[in-house]
């Protein structure tokens, strides 16, 4: 049986996440798997989500025939606005990234370090790369909550090379010299998920005391 | 309107001026905003060695299948650098034109955050050269070049991006080139714009009457903008297709 086959969906790994998030918080979603937590059900708590796009305040997915072709997330994906959501163009989406007004961001990764620091924007061998606002996001967020994928992506089209030397190593991993496709947090990474089990970083301090 | 009117009969005339070399940012976010039918235009008018500025240099599962994007311009020869902040498929079953084209060594390819992209665009519609942001600190993208610590925190030092062209998609417009912008629609649009010495505007909707928009309602001034176009209805224009009605 294959590891994968055990772990958690997709859907169950932003579940996890969606847990910590605190009422009232502005959480950012990156493109991919990240985006299903506005899927979740939050119940009483006021979550305001915000797409590098420029849109604060969006929900769950349109249903289909029901998308606004005019509304993406940070996926491309239709979503739909909850009330008081506000638009705003790129250069606004990003200054509220850098002056630090997300409560949290989340962000695929292929691997993240101990430290905080994550591969998530180049595979080992790739042209060019994929860096699109993460780097942006993992210098500025107060917290920042990975999915941690590393199999699936090792699965589908190799391994970014970081992660090829690694890849027998647990979901913590060290390194200290900078890695291919690095983005830097700076010790911003407070909550790891994985398909399989929930790890907590050693920079879990950083986590509100409610949660 | 007194001044020269800056509706443009086609998509051809509003773009016959643009030299070879030129640099040009292309509005859009997976294909929200994207200048598809201005793209065409380029790749009509067929300017060379042009550096192009967008997010990535390719659609997304709206744009219909023969619908132009900037692998058209690729393909056609016609650039010789881009800058995005995305310069690989963001997932293994897609395929890049660029790509191709960057590993024979016929574009150059600079990958930027995409926040970063952003922000040089409006320093430059901003009269700002240069500015210091903490994106890509540490990383390979910052190796080899100035950084600088502000209050303890170090930043990397990037510089404004001033555009020739922008070529954007907008929701509606009057005639003295006011611009709204709906939904997510808005993203690079009014930054390119501002970045831009000459503004190219496809509209979705009807030109309208130079006064119909409230001006606390507009988003892009028209002192920023210089040629409007009418996008016809498809199949003459190009427009994002429902998804479920296209394969992505």
């Amino acid at each position: 049986m294959s590891e994968r086959a055990k772990g958690l969906s997709r859907q169950q790994m932003c579940n996890r996440l969606a847990m910590e998030f605190g009422d009232g918080w502005i959480v950012n979603l990156g493109i991919g798997i990240p985006t299903l937590c506005s899927n979740f059900d939050f119940g009483d708590k006021e979550i305001i989500f915000h797409s590098e796009n420029g849109v604060i305040g969006y929900g769950p997915l349109a249903a289909t025939g029901k998308e606004d072709l005019h509304l993406v997330n940070a996926g491309g994906q239709h979503v739909t606005l909850r009330p008081g959501a506000a638009i705003v163009h790129h250069a606004d989406s990003f200054a509220l990234i850098r002056a630090g007004r997300l409560d949290a961001t989340v962000l695929g990764a292929y691997e993240v370090a101990e430290n905080g620091d994550f591969a998530n924007w180049k595979l080992a061998g790739q042209q060019g790369g994929g860096i699109g606002g993460a780097m942006d996001l993992a210098a500025c967020a107060k917290l920042y909550l990975s999915r941690w994928s590393i199999r699936r992506a090792m699965a589908s089209r190799g391994s970014s090379s970081a992660a090829r030397s690694r890849r027998r190593h647990a979901v913590w991993l060290t390194w200290s010299s900078p890695i291919s496709g690095c983005s830097r947090s700076q010790g911003r990474v407070s909550l790891c998920v994985r398909s399989l089990p929930v790890s907590r970083s050693t920079k879990s301090r950083r986590l509100p005391a409610a949660i | 309107m007194g001044a020269k009117s800056k509706v443009c009969a086609s998509f051809d005339d509003a773009v016959r001026d643009i030299p070879d070399g030129a640099t040009i940012g292309f509005g859009g976010f997976a294909v929200v905003g994207m200048p598809i039918n201005l793209y065409q235009a380029v790749a009509n008018q067929g300017a060379k060695n042009l550096t192009c500025v967008s997010n990535s240099t390719r659609g997304g599962a709206t744009l219909p299948a023969d619908a132009p994007d900037m692998g058209w311009l690729i393909r056609n020869g016609q650039i010789k650098k881009v800058i995005c902040a995305f310069t690989a498929p963001t997932r293994a079953s897609q395929r890049l034109v660029l790509t191709e084209y960057v590993a024979k060594g016929l574009i150059e390819a600079e990958l930027t955050p995409q926040g970063t992209l952003a922000e040089r665009m409006r320093a430059a519609g901003a009269g700002i050269p240069a500015f210091y942001t903490p994106a890509a600190v540490g990383t390979e993208l910052a190796e080899r070049r100035e950084t600088r610590f502000f209050n303890g925190r170090e930043y990397l030092l990037e510089h404004a991006l001033p555009l020739d062209y922008a070529c954007i998609r907008a929701y509606q417009a009057d005639a003295s080139g006011n611009l709204r912008f709906r939904r997510s629609q808005r993203n690079f649009n009014p930054i390119m714009a501002m970045a831009a010495r000459v503004t190219v505007v496809e509209v979705e909707e009807d030109i309208l009457p130079v006064g119909a928009i409230d001006p606390d309602d507009v988003h892009t001034p028209g002192i920023f903008v210089h040629r409007l176009v009418k996008i016809p209805p498809a199949p003459e224009g190009w427009w994002p297709q429902r998804p479920g009605s296209v394969g992505s």
